[in-house]
């Protein structure tokens, strides 16, 4: 008989992670209509990611889900030092995500106005979706982040599941935006 | 003359002072708090609308001007919307009652509640702020390009709204987790009282469709700051892409407004029925059908976009299931009253009004469903009065049944059944007579958002406005009755309407901690058949 | 009896083959919504009376939950508004399928007015004229934010969305002059975003068509420009680049560079396409090299500098 706590905190985890889908489900609706509509402005976005920073990134975080899942079946202990190295992916991955930003705005690839980038329909508003998606995936990361650093307090298995399904999921959505946004072309 | 006597202790007085109603995360405190801010926004949508209909009274140049005009139905768009109706109930009854209603002292997470209602208080500031400190002209729809390019303060708004949002998420949150998690042993799912189960299913739809809302708005928000042209055709952007993503929630969000009010219904008319419900199991499939469907008529409000014919057809279809689900309920609550001990007073007159809007509002909807006929009756007064009679009406007048009906549940008190009878006749004429006009005028082709129109509509809109003074006499008179009730009102007794309902099962006014120990209720909350023979 | 029943509900006169039916079909909603009020009140208000808390009220035993009734119910219900929604679906695909050789005529509606364009070049402001008995078939765009083509005489709208290109086919019945309404709420202009359509006898159609002014040059080009087709390619973004507006405007090309859309331009893009490629459209715009006289090609030109918004 699982405790009503942690009954609680698992039916809430799902219900963060439903609404978040949705959350995500809008722009990625909003980027099939307009990958729809502009196929070679989307592709020829695409051409303009750096696409070993994609790569990289998304190994970075497949391993952090490992370590993650690792801290799951691991005593409380050992939890500790695999939700250590949770927290030192999930860094490098934003440190390597705003390497990214920085490149793209020093090459004028700047959402609104002072957008400088190729005038391809299409390839503007490519730019802002990749700013929005990745942005709010990153903001989601930094959430996630916040979560293990408190499980990691805690130790309570519980609380470590469910901060593990949060993470698995922030990780999901970068494996459906890493096609979306650097392999598609 | 006799001293009141001081009342038993209770969640109001224990523990005391301000500082502790503030800090509360008593669920039964939460809500009167959320009584204040909705009741508050009521107010306030209501004097918008009030100055509208005044407005209207002459064919044009009445006493605002066009852009003010454009800004007050904005206004009481919002105001109503997302600060009165969508938290009207869930936070106001949905609180008091959910753990009354299945044996708990608490919601799962007592901090996350008393967090949604101060992110609602700040979401509703920082809206209220935009709106005095400038305003928006966009209506509460923010259709893109115009909510992108116009200059009024679309971008704080949105803030706001959105933050009104993150509070909705939390309550549907924390309702879902308590009904999963913190039933009393004696209360199994299908012994819920029907209140809490629309507002579960509420909750459910305020989780899934709330952050597609919060994401549409943030957009235009975005957009209109930094110019990022999503929605702008000049850009590359689609606007009719908007309209979907915002009606994605706001049809289902009609949903959120009028399910906790069939919740209400459900329990009135059993209560003053003393009949058990007919068919329950069909209310709860009908409630889970309602929440589930509802995600999938969206496009139901794009007939004449330029949608496909397919997707036209699509969407009416599933508008049709829903409106069957809303027939099941509505028949299910007059077989009620069948061989029941039907008991006449305030309550159950404003539930009769609810039947008569929610009947017509529905048949209207099913009318607007019936594709060909939407192309004359899309944006006219004809959609105004359709979601003003089922939206609003059925919302507002369950809102005061559930008011009058669990008043002494809340108090402990009793209000002048007189008065309150008097308003209640007062309500319903008001109402269907501000609104049975605009059917009219919308049949004749006024479009709606009109600050100037056509003369020989003037009698309607005289009429309609005559319809809104009669309402705003009868709200008026009932903040009166219920406030002297609230100070003098003779004690009320834990259960005056004889209800088996749970909740009545716990002292009236209940105290902070209503259950010492998990309650064991033997018969269920519609118990009524010892009172056959 | 149909017209009382019109004017009882304050409906429109009608003006349009659609009409008639619309408001038949309405007829029949509201029949549905008053014969099933007026059982379901009937019952409450008998239940209310008969059941009614009294002295010497007996309670009888409610029968037993019946779940064939139940599901019955509900699947007549559903059967009925099926029924009208198949009904109401039948008229839609008909009011929305343009009768044989129908009128083409381009609207374009900005805050707050609405033009129109015909075949012809023709230009008008406010005021469209049609021919009573001929299927006409309006296309729709806005230059602005959205609003919407609304003629309650006609029970027809459309919305006319910027940067797309909608539809409305309609034939007018009867000689007279029905007001245009904006039905999408577009700003503190809206409510006096009115218009007229004025349907005409298919004689004096034929007259207004001869006697109206001579085209002018830019009248020209409009002619022109329907003639040769143009605007099916180039009014739909997916195909070719938008005209309206496009003059002097900065144009980015396939390699990159930018050139400005003058004369000169737009001359060398009918005789030579594929020299300057719109960047993101395929190259498929045909040469009009020696297809068009010098004076049709300075008449194109001068339309799409007029179409300027
Ligand atoms: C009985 C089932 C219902 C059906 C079939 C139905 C159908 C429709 C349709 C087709 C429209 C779009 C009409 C148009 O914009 O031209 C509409 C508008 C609307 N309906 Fe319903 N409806 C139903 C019930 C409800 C309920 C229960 C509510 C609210 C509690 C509601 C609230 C609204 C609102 C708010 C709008 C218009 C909003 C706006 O444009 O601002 N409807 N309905
Ligand atoms: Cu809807
Ligand atoms: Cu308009």
């Amino acid at each position: 008989m699982i405790s009503g706590r942690a009954h609680a905190l698992r039916i809430t985890v799902w219900l963060v992670v439903a609404s978040e889908g949705l959350l995500f489900a809008g722009l990625f609706a909003l980027y099939a209509g307009y990958r729809a509509e502009y196929p070679r402005g989307f592709a020829e976005g695409v051409g303009l990611a750096v696409g070993w920073l994609g790569g990289t990134n998304t190994l970075v975080l497949l391993t952090s889900s490992f370590a993650m899942a690792a801290a799951i079946q691991a005593g409380p202990r050992a939890a500790r030092r695999w939700l250590v190295g949770v927290l030192g992916l999930g860094g490098v991955f934003l440190g390597l995500k705003g390497a990214e930003w920085a490149i793209h705005i020093g090459d004028g690839l700047v959402p609104g106005a002072h957008y400088a980038g190729p005038h391809t329909p299409g390839t503007a508003l490519f730019v802002t979706l990749y700013y929005a998606m990745t942005g709010l995936h990153a903001l989601h990361l930094v959430a996630g982040l916040a979560m293990v650093a408190w499980a990691r307090r805690r130790e309570d298995p519980a609380v470590t599941e469910c901060v593990g399904i949060y993470w698995h999921f922030v990780d999901l959505v970068w494996v459906v935006l890493w096609p979306l946004f650097y392999l598609l072309s | 003359m006799s001293e009141p006597t001081a009342p038993p202790p209770s969640f109001w007085t224990e523990p005391r002072g301000v500082r502790t109603w503030l800090a509360t995360t008593d669920h039964k405190r939460i809500a009167i708090l959320f009584f204040v801010g909705t009741a508050l926004a009521l107010m306030l949508g209501g004097t918008f609308a009030l100055i509208l209909r005044v407005e209207l009274v002459v064919p044009d140049h009445g006493i605002v001007g066009a852009h003010a005009y454009d800004k007050l139905f904005t206004h009481h768009g919002i105001v109503m919307v997302w600060m009165f109706m969508i938290p009207a109930i869930p936070g106001v009854f949905g609180n008091f009652l959910v753990p009354l209603m299945i044996g708990a002292n608490e919601l799962a997470f007592p901090r996350l509640n008393r967090a949604s209602f101060w992110v609602y208080a700040t979401g509703a500031c920082i809206t209220l702020a935009a709106l005095i400190g400038g305003g928006v002209d966009t209506g509460w729809t923010f259709y893109t390009p115009y909510s992108t390019t116009t200059p009024t303060a679309v971008a704080v708004v949105c803030v706001g709204v959105f933050v009104l949002g993150i509070s909705s998420v939390m309550t549907g949150l924390n309702f879902i987790v308590t009904v999963h998690t913190r039933r009393a042993p004696s209360v199994p799912w299908m012994k819920l009282p029907l209140f809490v189960w629309t507002i579960y299913a509420t909750s459910i739809i305020l989780v899934l469709a709330t952050p597609v809302l919060g994401l549409s708005l943030a957009l235009v928000g975005a957009d209109h700051v930094w110019h990022l042209g999503l929605f702008d055709p000049a850009a590359g952007g689609d606007p009719v892409l908007f309209q979907h993503l915002f009606w994605f929630y706001s049809h289902p969000a009609v949903y959120i407004m009028v399910l906790p009010a069939m919740g209400v219904v459900s329990e009135v008319v059993s209560t003053f029925a003393h009949n058990r419900p007919a068919s329950y199991g069909g209310i709860v499939v009908a409630t889970i059908g309602i929440a589930l469907v509802g995600f999938f008529t969206w496009g139901h409000h794009m007939f004449v976009a330029g949608m496909s014919m397919f997707d036209t057809g699509m969407f009416g279809a599933l508008s049709m299931f829903v409106a069957v689900f809303s027939a099941i309920k509505m028949f299910a609550w007059v077989i009620t009253f069948y061989r029941g001990r039907v008991v006449l007073a305030a309550p159950v007159l404003y539930v009769f009004t609810f039947l008569f809007l929610f009947l017509f509002g529905g048949m209207t909807g099913v009318a607007v469903a019936t594709s060909s006929l939407d192309v004359h009756w899309h944006d006219t007064y004809f959609i105004v009065a359709h979601f003003h009679f089922i939206m609003v009406g059925a919302t507002l007048t369950a809102y005061l049944a559930a008011l009058h009906y669990w008043f002494p549940k809340l108090t402990g008190r009793r209000y002048s059944e007189v008065w309150a009878r008097r308003a209640a006749v007062a309500v319903a004429l008001g109402f269907v007579g501000t609104f049975l006009p605009q059917f009219l005028l919308g049949n004749a082709g006024m479009p709606r958002r009109y600050y100037a129109y056509p003369e020989e509509w003037q009698w309607l809109h005289v009429a309609s406005t005559c319809g809104a003074g009669l309402l705003a006499l009868g709200l008026g008179t009932t903040l009166v009755y219920l406030g002297v009730a609230l100070r003098r009102g003779p004690p009320s007794g834990d259960d005056p309407w004889q209800s088996r309902g749970f909740e009545w099962r716990t002292p009236s006014p209940p105290p902070a901690v209503a259950f010492s120990a998990p309650p064991v209720w033997e018969r269920d909350a519609y118990s009524y058949e010892d009172e056959v023979p | 009896m149909d017209d009382l029943l019109r004017r009882a509900l304050m409906l429109p006169p009608r003006a349009s083959s659609a009409a008639a039916g619309l408001d038949h079909l309405h007829y029949v909603v509201l029949g549905c919504a008053l014969a099933v009020a007026l059982v379901l009140f009937g019952l409450l208000g008998w239940f209310v009376v008969r059941f009614r808390d009294r002295p010497g009220h007996a309670r009888v035993r409610p029968g037993a939950r019946s779940r064939r009734f139940e599901v019955g119910l509900a699947a007549v219900t559903l059967a009925v508004f099926v029924t009208l929604w198949i009904g109401g679906f039948a008229q839609l695909r008909a009011m929305r399928t343009p009768g044989p050789n129908a009128l083409e005529v381009y609207v374009v509606a900005k805050q707050w007015m609405w033009s129109f364009v015909y075949p012809d070049g023709t230009a008008a402001e406010d005021e469209l004229r049609v021919p009573v008995g001929q299927p006409v078939e309006l296309l729709l765009t806005s230059r602005d934010v959205i609003h919407s083509f609304y003629v309650p005489a006609f029970r027809l709208k459309q919305d006319a969305v910027p940067g797309r290109m909608t539809s409305l086919a309609f034939t007018a019945t009867e000689a007279g002059t029905y007001d245009i309404l904006c039905a999408e709420y577009c700003g503190a202009g809206h409510s006096r975003m009115r218009g007229r359509v004025i349907a005409l006898p298919a004689a004096d159609y034929a007259r207004w068509l001869v006697a109206h002014d001579a085209p002018d040059l830019a009248r020209a080009g409009a002619r022109l420009a329907h003639e040769r087709g143009c605007l099916r390619c180039h009014d739909v973004r997916a195909v070719a680049p938008p005209l309206l507006g496009i003059y002097g405007r900065p144009v980015p090309l396939a390699d990159g560079s930018t050139a400005i859309a003058d004369a000169a331009y737009l001359t060398e893009s009918l005789m030579d396409p594929a020299a300057k490629v719109h960047a993101g459209y395929a190259a498929t715009m045909p040469s009009y090299l020696g297809q068009l006289s010098a004076a049709d090609t300075a008449a194109l030109v001068e339309y799409i500098r007029e179409a300027r918004p």
